[in-house]
């Protein structure tokens, strides 16, 4: 466990609530059992039904907006490794979206996502 | 509508703490499936934070007056729970929360000050509302509303019902909705100098995040910024 500065973030209001660059992110994955033949790409996180009772408890929606504002940060960030791609996959927000994306394929043998087309991951592989 | 600071400030103190109350209650029910995630505490950290958090806004509802100790526990507990998401669990509504924490703790531990407490909520609620609508006023695709479909297309957690999408997909309908919520966003500093138009505003920035629940899901960011209106009201009081 590494507290960092920016994980105070909460604390200092910025109320933009949106950023430009990230905007409407669309992140999807695909599964493959041999790394040359990949699936088709999919939607990642599935959208759920809309309950009135989500009002006062909505656990789901909450995560799926947490999952969401990972891979804007993963975005936001993969430009400061454009010098070197790989330093990116060790990130620790690389590492949490790769967690995000697997526990939806968690049988998966090797696994891929992307946001749009602007960040494309390499070929994952986890025991299965 | 004419708010003593004692008024307010146990009228925030309800609101910010039901606000917490729905936000503890759903990380209870995530905490299983958020085991597998590399987050900054380990589980049990985490539990605890969540039962110290619950713990403290039960003692503060359950007292008559916020006790200082209260308070504070329950600031430390909230800021933690955001930097175990490394603040971006729901990164407004978090900001917010602590907003009126910090508004309320200054508030319990030093009562002569609370109406400097109080306006400092107003002051940061009003600032939520013309910053994001000046930011929005500044960007060519807001004004077109090209960002508003994008968002509602890609971003919500929920299926877009067919007719909605239809619409939004109109160029016209979809400018139209943006140019309203822009200037329903930078009205609110109008808004502040009159009480009777302070308070049409407030009914309408109520149905506005409950709209913004239905659309986006941020069933959280209702009950908090809620939370701050009986401190916009008394801010505009002041002026």
């Amino acid at each position: 466990m590494r507290i960092r500065l920016s994980d105070f973030r909460a604390l200092v209001p910025s109320w933009l609530f949106f950023d430009d660059a990230t905007e409407g992110l669309e992140i999807e994955l695909r599964v493959a059992e041999e790394t040359d033949k990949p699936g088709p790409w999919e939607t990642a996180f599935p959208r759920i039904d809309r309950k009135l009772a989500d009002l006062f408890h909505s656990p789901e929606a909450n995560l799926q907006l947490y999952r969401v504002s990972c891979f804007e940060s993963l975005l936001a960030q993969s430009q400061e490794h454009l010098h070197d791609p790989a330093s990116l996959a060790s990130s620790e927000i690389y590492q949490l979206c790769l967690q995000l994306v697997r526990e939806q394929r968690p049988k998966a043998r090797f696994l891929q996502f992307r946001i749009g087309e602007a960040l494309i991951s390499s070929f994952h592989e986890d025991p299965i | 509508m004419n708010l003593g600071a004692t008024e307010a400030l146990k009228l925030t103190s309800f609101l910010t703490a039901v606000a917490l109350l729905v936000q503890n209650l759903e990380f209870w029910r995530l905490r299983r499936k958020l085991e597998s995630l590399s987050l900054r505490f380990c589980p049990r950290v985490f539990s605890a934070l969540l039962g110290l958090q619950l713990a403290s806004l039960l003692a503060l509802n359950v007292s008559s007056t916020s006790g200082p100790a209260a308070v504070s526990v329950l600031f430390a507990s909230t800021l933690l729970i955001s930097v175990h998401f490394r603040g971006r669990f729901s990164g407004g509504a978090d900001s917010m929360g602590l907003v009126l924490l910090s508004g309320l703790s200054v508030a319990a531990w030093w009562p002569e000050h609370s109406s400097t407490a109080l306006i400092y909520i107003g002051v940061q609620s009003t600032l939520s509302y013309l910053i994001a609508g000046v930011a929005k006023l500044w960007r060519a695709r807001w004004r077109t509303g090209a960002a508003l479909l994008s968002f509602f297309a890609k971003t919500s957690p929920y299926d877009v019902p067919r007719g909605f999408e239809a619409l939004l997909g109109r160029a016209h309908f979809a400018r139209g909705v943006s140019w309203f919520i822009i200037l329903f966003e930078l009205s609110l500093g109008a808004a502040l100098f009159d009480s009777k138009w302070l308070l049409v505003w407030v009914s309408a920035a109520i149905a506005f995040h409950f709209l913004n629940f239905v659309a986006f899901g941020l069933n959280r960011f209702w009950w908090v910024w809620i939370s701050s209106y009986p401190a916009l009201f008394y801010l505009a009081q002041t002026l």
